[in-house]
């Protein structure tokens, strides 16, 4: 199964990457993106079956790239890791058509729980 | 102070698995920061906390964060790290604080290099894990020292 992980920070993807093994996923092949621009071109070249994403980046933030996929008909499963805790973001992320929302710092018994279901 | 000093340890614990303990510092105690990660406060009162890391705590932990050799983790890996860190202590710290309550708002952190000035009532202490500390200062009363002519530092 085939992830897609963006957030502007490579130590974020680091340590979402290794999040995933240590919550037990370990057949997957993660790509990663620094934004939501480069995203939508890895979205269209990989086709990942799931994308996790940060909120805040610069040239096109996560919830401008979910908005921009769900437009396209894109319906890939999507959610935010985001260090962005206040409820009113989650629940904006959510009505833009996420599915989940981790908030950072986050465990991998949270990415076990929150990700078992599209894994 | 309290959020951020419970964001930094759930920090230390979620991100690195270190347990911590809390310590005093002063003004005086000199930290060789290389990179600093600074929380905006808006609102009133308003001003910033500041997370300050020494070179080598700062290089050791972004190490273990990204399971890399020590001797791989360059100066940009350490500021993406450190910039990482205050995002998440900043976050975990928006959860614990409502604007409409406190009357602060949380702003989004910025990684400098050089250390932000602050004003003589700020408060320190420091989150210590064997890997290395993480220094917190936290200064409320920046602005309105400024504004009344104050002599942040």
């Amino acid at each position: 199964m085939k992830i897609l992980v963006v957030d502007d920070s490579r130590a974020m993807r680091a340590i979402v990457h290794r999040t995933l093994r240590q919550a037990g996923f370990s057949n997957l092949e993660v790509v990663e993106a620094g934004n939501g621009k480069e995203a939508l071109d890895k979205v269209h070249e990989e086709h990942p079956q799931l994308i996790i994403c940060d909120l805040n980046m610069p040239v096109m933030n996560g919830l401008e790239f979910l908005q921009t996929l769900r437009a396209d008909g894109d319906e890939t499963p999507f959610g935010f890791v985001s260090s962005l805790g206040n409820t009113a973001k989650q629940q904006e992320a959510i009505g833009a058509g996420a599915s989940f929302f981790i908030t950072k710092p986050f465990r991998p018994e949270t990415f076990e729980v929150v990700l078992g279901p599209f894994l | 102070m309290t959020p951020f000093v419970e964001g930094t340890i759930q920090m230390m614990d979620c991100m690195f698995g270190l347990s911590c303990q809390v310590l005093e510092r002063t003004d005086s105690d000199e930290i060789e920061g290389t990179v600093f990660g600074m929380v905006p406060l808006g609102g009133e009162p308003n001003g910033c906390v500041t997370l300050s890391l020494g070179r080598e705590d700062s290089r050791r932990l972004v190490a273990a964060m990204l399971q890399l050799p020590y001797e791989e983790v360059d100066d940009e890996l350490i500021r993406d790290g450190v910039g990482e860190m205050a995002n998440v202590v900043a976050g975990f710290a928006q959860t614990q604080v409502d604007p409409a309550v406190s009357g602060v708002e949380i702003g989004l952190p910025e990684v400098c290099v050089e250390a932000p000035s602050h004003s003589d009532t700020a408060e320190h202490c420091a989150v210590a894990s064997d890997l290395g500390a993480v220094n917190l200062t936290f200064d409320v009363l920046r602005a309105l020292m400024t504004a009344q002519g104050g002599q942040p530092r």
